[in-house]
């Protein structure tokens, strides 16, 4: 059950791990085994439709879809008949009994989870009774020997395994038209109760409080929504503008730099191409060059002194209050990172030259790392100055074994994250540079500049990015006072976007995290956030509009036309609730720019749970032509659950931490471990690619928040219904043909 | 010719070992088989229970495959779904849908042979009157009907593609007297319509009367082959039967072959068979209305 249950959480989170499981399978060492793995799937793929071609072809070509018809029919008929629908009533009742003992905070959560509970109840019944009908039915015909009147009819087994396949999906057709038409009355009934509560609460709040906007939403549109959205634009792609930038404050034209916070809190990420040629030579180093401009405006605060460990070198001034701390001198710390984010290059494996002498070690291969590296003053006043060195191992080992790109390129991303507190950290035009040190034929020392651009020329743009969540959310710092809180940019880049009304509606979502302290008083567990938006194109800059956030439900609010007209505008955003963390990714603002029926939407969800339903039954089908019902049933669902399993167990810890973790001593037994671990690691790995993956059934994600399932979300799961179902198809026909049909 | 390509079946050394989970043999159920039968012939398939008449006919379907030798059905390997099409099966039990009621049993099958919507609407009444069974019974579930009556829907739909073949698996089983002599008349009808039968039966009664040719099957086996007057004349008895002598006239004709040198002549009145003494007593306990054995069919199956 736990992996519908997974269906229907959508979880990005997990989504997101299991890729980078993936990424440091595929991308560790692509050697010969793991690109035989990579294809594996697509070799077995070959192999099964050129069997089936090869056998099958007569069968293939006297195919008949009236013949495919009947037998569907008369399994369709059975279902009928052995009263599989009455499991429907049973599942409404459920329904009805958990959305009325369940705690909403509100209307709107309270429809959320009526919806999820319809959908979930739908897919559990369907899927289960489709499970049990498919797996049976072969095996049970067989063993009644019903099948001897079939096989000796003109039926080809093609026919059979797809009259089943088409009669079974009609069935799961037929529960989930019956719930699907109780999920709607049911909805539309609990709606029409919320959205009149919701009304009269409005009645009853002051002109002035924040939740206004988004009550007013409901109270127009009613509960059941399906919207569509323009969001800003997409984040994350190479040499593309990143949608969300996080900022100390927002970037003016007037200044020269970009500001970011210290103490860990945001990085700026700087994008680098590099050359194969390049990477081809064993002694190639790579040397950066950074200019950062620093701004401590402010002593520590109290807080800051107590949690903080102090910079022993940080300097105590007297002022007019008394004794104020004032932060040491800015250091930053260096992390090379990959496409995906995660750490290529650790700051422990480059190298500070500048501050070399400092090192007092008696390892001669020992080098002052880049975990804290102070910036040294320069010419311009107000800037600071570091070089970074990559040695030649790590370029080898790491860099040079990055897989390319989609298009074939190598790039990596200088992460320069400031460390110290109360310090801002400005990027301006030329903040940081990179050149790569070879030796040339007689041995000496050569510098090559890497310009810092793209294909065309053009200079690729530095990411500025907030700390990140597990879920791989941005943090954006809460603060009282607006001038010293952070913000984050939201970038629209719409070209031809148009604002149909005076007010546009747009979505904020988030995640809030809460510290300790922040969290004891109840009337401090409002997040009240605030944004402000300036047309690129016009120069308008709309009043800030106040509102309260939470996680995990919508907030609504309505910006001014002339804010938004055109589609080129950034909107500034700032949490002004002390001690809350307001996680944010490029999508967590979004135009609301239409609304879909919620009938059809609902339809769009038992869409996929149908497909869902008609894969379930296509493993049934071809489980049951090789082995009896009840071992048919178990092997479906493994093979249902077996990717997500294998995704659950993630991250697989290296084998030498668990060889050690366990406690091999002797070499050799740890050695046998290892291997045997990282053998079956790999054959885990392998299975789980050739099995389907459910993650692309997102029945409920969309359609609980009140977003319009999009088409990708429905192509997804035809996909791998039809690639997965078509091979198991075949395969069981394959079986089927070769199976004497008498008990 | 070869046989293979003109006769109705043929076999060469079929022989079908049942194996066990391990591949280990275990039952030799159809031993070296050789057999040929010609189209338009009725051919009976005789033998004790276990000795293999089952098993040649699901090899001759391609329901089972054989361990070692070939078979050909209408010219085709068997198994063939092609020539399904002009096959009629009716299995040893009738293995039909049960939730089905009789005529969408019919049509279900008949879809099976693409025959077409309108056809079939003429074709499954006239089968169903044809096996006997009434409108009411039509129209109830298969799991209601009676041993005989799920037979006769199993004969209709063996016969619902006009097959030029049709294999019997022990056809008379269930049937009343009635039934298996209508069972019999159909098999020469067919016969007459110029189509092969193949029916497999333990009851010499049932055989005798309808095959060509036969052939007996013992232990996978095959033990005579041949007519079925040839084989089922005893030819050194001769059987006089006469009809109002008297005991002094019979006292005569035991001396007359006493005479003759036939030594412990045996002079008895001859018996009817049970069934032929069944039918006798229904024919003549029903009002004569022209066809009487049709008109008391379903009556009888149902009691
Ligand atoms: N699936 C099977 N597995 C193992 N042995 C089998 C199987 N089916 C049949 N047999 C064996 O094969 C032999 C022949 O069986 P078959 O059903 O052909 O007999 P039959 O002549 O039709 O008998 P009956 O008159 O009882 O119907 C029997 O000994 C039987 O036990
Ligand atoms: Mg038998």
């Amino acid at each position: 059950m736990s992996v519908i249950a997974k269906i229907f959480a959508g979880s990005i989170a997990s989504g997101i791990a299991a890729q980078g499981v993936v990424a440091q399978v595929t991308g560790a060492n692509a050697s010969l085994s793991d690109r035989l793995a990579g294809s594996f799937g697509y070799i077995i793929a070959a192999i099964i439709i050129l069997l089936g071609v090869a056998l099958g072809l007569a069968d293939l070509l006297r195919l008949n879809p009236k013949r495919i018809w009947a037998i569907g029919s008369v399994s369709f008929r059975e279902s009928i008949r052995r009263r599989v629908l009455w499991v429907t009533p049973l599942a409404m009742l459920g329904i009805i009994a958990v959305s009325q003992l369940s705690h909403p905070f509100d209307e709107q959560d309270a429809i959320r989870q009526t919806t999820k509970y319809c959908l979930f109840a739908s897919g559990v019944v369907v899927v289960i009774a489709t499970l049990i009908l498919a797996c049976t039915s072969l095996p049970k015909e067989i063993d009644n020997r019903v099948i001897y009147t079939i096989v000796t009819k003109p039926a080809t087994r093609l026919e059979i395994v797809l009259g089943k396949t088409v009669g079974f999906a009609r069935t799961s057709a037929a529960i989930l038209l019956v719930m699907g038409i109780f999920s709607y009355a049911y909805l539309q009934i609990n709606a029409a109760q919320l959205t009149s509560s919701i009304r009269a609460r409005l009645a009853n709040l002051p002109q002035t409080d924040q939740s206004r906007d988004t009550l007013r939403h409901y109270a127009d549109e009613g509960l059941l929504q399906a919207r569509n959205y323009t969001l800003p634009a997409p984040g994350g792609v190479w040499g593309v503008a990143p949608g969300l930038q996080m900022y100390a404050k927002v970037p003016q034209a007037s200044d020269p730099y970009k500001w970011v916070f210290g103490n860990n809190e945001q990085d700026a990420i700087y994008p680098f191409e590099l050359p194969d040629d390049l990477l081809a030579h064993p002694d190639t180093s790579l040397i950066f060059t950074l200019n950062i401009a620093t701004n401590q405006p402010r002593p520590l605060t109290r807080r800051e002194i107590e949690a903080e460990a102090p910079d022993p070198t940080a300097t105590t001034r007297a002022t007019t209050q008394g004794v104020a701390k004032y932060p040491g001198p800015p250091r930053i710390a260096v992390t090379l990172l990959n496409e995906n984010a995660y750490a290529v290059v650790t700051p422990a494996e480059m190298m500070d030259p500048v501050h070399q002498s400092e090192l007092k070690s008696a390892d001669p291969e020992a080098f002052k790392n880049v975990n804290s590296v102070r910036l040294e003053p320069s010419e311009r006043k107000g800037v600071g100055q570091a070089i970074v060195v990559v040695p030649p191992k790590p370029v080898q080992e790491k860099i040079a074994k990055l897989p390319p790109a989609a298009d074939g390129k190598r790039r990596i991303y200088l992460m320069i994250t400031g460390i110290t507190l109360a310090t801002q950290y400005g990027y301006g035009a030329n903040a940081v540079g990179l050149s790569a040190q070879i030796s040339d034929a007689s041995g000496n020392p050569m510098i090559i500049p890497i310009p810092r651009t793209g294909a065309g020329g053009k200079e690729l743009p530095p990411t500025f990015r907030g700390r990140l969540t597990s879920t791989r959310l941005q943090q954006l710092r809460g603060e009282e006072d607006r001038t010293e809180a952070p913000v984050g940019v939201f970038e629209f880049r719409q070209q031809g976007f148009s604002a149909g009304e005076d007010e546009v509606p747009f979505e904020f979502r988030t995640k809030v995290e809460r510290t300790s302290d922040a969290q004891s008083t109840e009337a401090e567990n409002m997040t009240r956030v605030e944004v402000e938006i300036r047309n690129r194109k016009t120069g308008y800059t709309s009043p800030a509009i106040e509102m309260t956030a939470d996680s995990d439900r919508p907030t609504f609010f309505r910006a001014p036309r002339a804010a938004v007209d055109g589609g080129d505008f950034d909107l500034h955003l700032r949490s002004r609730t002390e001690g809350h963390f307001v996680g944010l990714r490029p999508s967590s603002v979004a135009v609301v720019s239409s609304s879909q029926s919620f009938a059809f939407n609902l339809l769009k969800s038992l869409l996929i749970l149908w497909m869902l339903s008609v894969l379930v039954v296509i493993i049934s089908v071809f489980c049951s032509t090789f082995v009896s019902w009840p071992i048919a049933v178990v092997l479906t669902l493994v093979i249902l659950l077996g990717r997500w399993c294998v995704t659950q167990l993630g991250d697989p810890a290296s084998p030498q931490q668990m060889a050690t973790d366990l406690g091999f001593v002797n070499p050799v037994s740890s050695r046998v471990f290892t291997d045997t671990l990282g053998a079956l690691n790999k054959l885990l790995t392998i299975t789980a690619k050739v099995l389907p993956d459910l993650d692309q059934f997102r029945v409920t994600e969309d359609i609980e928040r009140g977003v319009s399932i999009s088409t990708r979300s429905l192509i997804d799961p035809l996909m791998v219904l039809l690639t997965f179902g078509t091979l198991l198809l075949i395969l069981a026909y394959l079986l089927l043909r070769k199976k004497e049909v008498a008990p | 010719m070869n046989p293979a390509n003109s006769a109705a079946v043929y076999t060469k050394d079929l022989t079908k070992i049942y194996k066990d989970f391990w591949g280990r043999p275990k039952v030799t159920a159809l031993h070296d088989l050789n057999l040929t039968i010609e189209r338009g012939e009725v051919f009976g398939l005789l033998g004790p229970n276990g000795s293999g008449k089952s098993t040649t006919i699901k090899l001759l379907l391609g329901l089972i495959f054989p361990t070692r030798g070939v078979a050909s059905v209408l010219g085709q390997p068997a198994g063939n779904t092609v020539i399904n099409e002009r096959i009629g099966f009716l299995p040893e039990e009738s293995y039909l849908y049960k939730f089905l009621n009789g005529e969408e049993t019919l049509r279900f099958y008949g879809k099976l042979f693409k025959i077409s919507h309108r056809e079939l609407k003429k074709r499954v009444p006239l089968l169903l009157d044809k096996v006997g069974l009434d409108e009411p019974s039509r129209k109830r579930k298969l799991r209601e009907y009676s041993k005989g009556m799920a037979r006769r829907i199993g004969l209709a739909q063996a016969l619902i593609n006009d097959p030029d073949l049709i294999l019997l698996d022990e056809p008379t089983t269930g049937l009343d007297p009635i039934g298996t002599r209508e069972m019999k008349d159909l098999i020469v009808s067919l016969k007459k319509q110029g189509k092969t039968v193949i029916l497999c039966s333990h009851l010499l009664a049932d055989v005798q009367d309808v095959c060509d040719r036969i052939t007996i099957l013992f232990k996978g086996k095959m033990q005579t082959l041949g007519d079925v007057r040839d084989l089922l004349q005893v030819r050194d008895i001769t059987q006089i039967e006469a009809k109002g002598l008297s005991p002094v006239q019979i006292e005569e004709v035991r001396q007359f072959m006493a005479r003759m040198g036939a030594g412990n002549a045996a002079i008895t009145h001859p018996t009817t068979t049970l069934e032929d003494l069944f039918i006798r007593v229904v024919r003549e306990n029903t009002p004569a209305n022209g066809d009487g054995a049709v008109a008391v069919a379903p009556a009888a199956s149902r009691s």
